[in-house]
């Protein structure tokens, strides 16, 4: 009997908690789908969202409104350029990133930790980690973290196999690169191409990635040509975005490293 | 078409239309961007009526006379 109205109670004080957080809660989502758009439209989307959302009489109304805004956000951010693309797709993708990265990190754990102490003997002083400034997703610059390594025997070993790389997975996790993407560039380079390619940054529509369609399809050269032709193969990418065609992608990738003649793995080759 | 000539917000489209705002909204922003519906703020201090400010949306000649050709299509039945 007691423990009846107890819990009953408990529910009682759960419901009327969530009721009222729940505008808040429709709030914040509209402030971070409004973030979505691009640039010059997010203060406008903003207020105009939060404005309608004021005007919704009932919680869950508000609650579907705000969570609805996802949808509003994704097609106005695609909309000059893959309006093809189906705003679950991202979605999905970054949950796939992520389980594989996760699973990638316990089982490169050892090689972590043994590249780690290797590099610790051989020099204690400097840090472990370097930190390179790169442009991702919608422009904004994040970190790429790599083991440093120096021009010793060991660093020479560690670079060859690509071993400095893998601290990168750390990023997907982050979620700031993804497995399949356009490579993530400095933005020094994004700055100098787009003087001449001016609709360069359309690719930073995606998360920059390890391996991409234009690293497979067209990896060499710096040439403006070159720059312009790769362009061309990650825009195309971008416009057909889908699980599959990172399946592809990534088998591709790995053929080229077997046969040793394609794209290195990572695509930072700078 | 009985709003013609008067400023609705977004919620008022809303409610007319029955559109879910996840197609609304992009709806609105590709009709202003192709000069059909204009678009302004509502002219108050969202400080003193504590709340945001409303966008109002109106109709644009060219967007009066495109919706009328639509409309024209839709009554002959479209062409063929």
């Amino acid at each position: 009997m007691i423990t009846t109205i107890i819990v009953g109670l408990i529910i009682a004080l759960l419901t009327e908690e969530t009721l009222g957080w729940m505008p808040h809660f429709a709030k914040w989502l509209i402030r971070q789908n409004a973030k979505r758009v691009p640039t010059h439209l997010i203060d406008r989307c903003e207020e105009e969202w939060l404005a309608h959302l004021d005007q919704i009489p009932g919680r869950v109304s508000k609650l579907l409104f705000s969570i609805d805004s996802y949808r509003a956000s994704f097609k106005i951010s695609h909309e000059h350029f893959a309006p093809n693309v189906s705003y679950w797709v991202p979605f999905f993708l970054r949950i796939i990133d992520f389980s594989y990265a996760f699973v990638f990190l316990i089982m490169s754990l050892p090689i972590l930790i043994l590249v780690s102490f290797l590099l610790i003997i051989k020099n204690s002083k400097e840090p472990l980690l370097t930190r390179q400034l790169r442009v991702g997703k919608n422009n904004k610059n994040f970190e790429l973290i790599k083991f440093r390594t120096d021009s010793s025997r060991i660093g020479y070993l560690i670079r060859k196999f690509g071993l400095n790389e893998l601290p990168q997975i750390f990023n997907v996790l982050k979620g700031e690169l993804s497995f399949v993407g356009p490579s993530p560039e400095t933005p020094e380079r994004i700055r100098r191409i787009e003087q001449v390619v001016p609709d360069y940054s359309k690719r930073h529509f995606v998360r920059p990635g390890l391996t991409g369609w234009a690293q497979i399809k067209h990896p060499y050269g710096s040439s403006i040509k070159n720059v312009k032709e790769r362009l061309f193969y990650d825009l195309c990418y971008v416009k057909n975005l889908s699980p599959l065609l990172n399946l592809m992608i990534i088998l591709v990738t790995f053929r080229a490293v077997l046969m040793r003649k394609g794209s290195k793995p990572s695509s930072s080759d700078s | 078409m009985e709003n013609m000539g008067t400023e609705i917000s977004g919620a008022d489209i809303q409610h007319t239309t029955g559109l879910s705002s996840g197609t609304l909204y992009p709806i609105l922003l590709r009709l202003e961007q192709a000069g059909w519906l204009s678009s302004r703020w509502e002219q108050v201090n969202p400080a003193e009526v504590g709340r945001p400010r409303r966008r109002f949306y109106l109709i644009t000649p060219t967007g009066l006379a495109k919706s009328s050709e639509v409309f024209d299509m839709f009554a002959e039945g479209a062409p063929a």
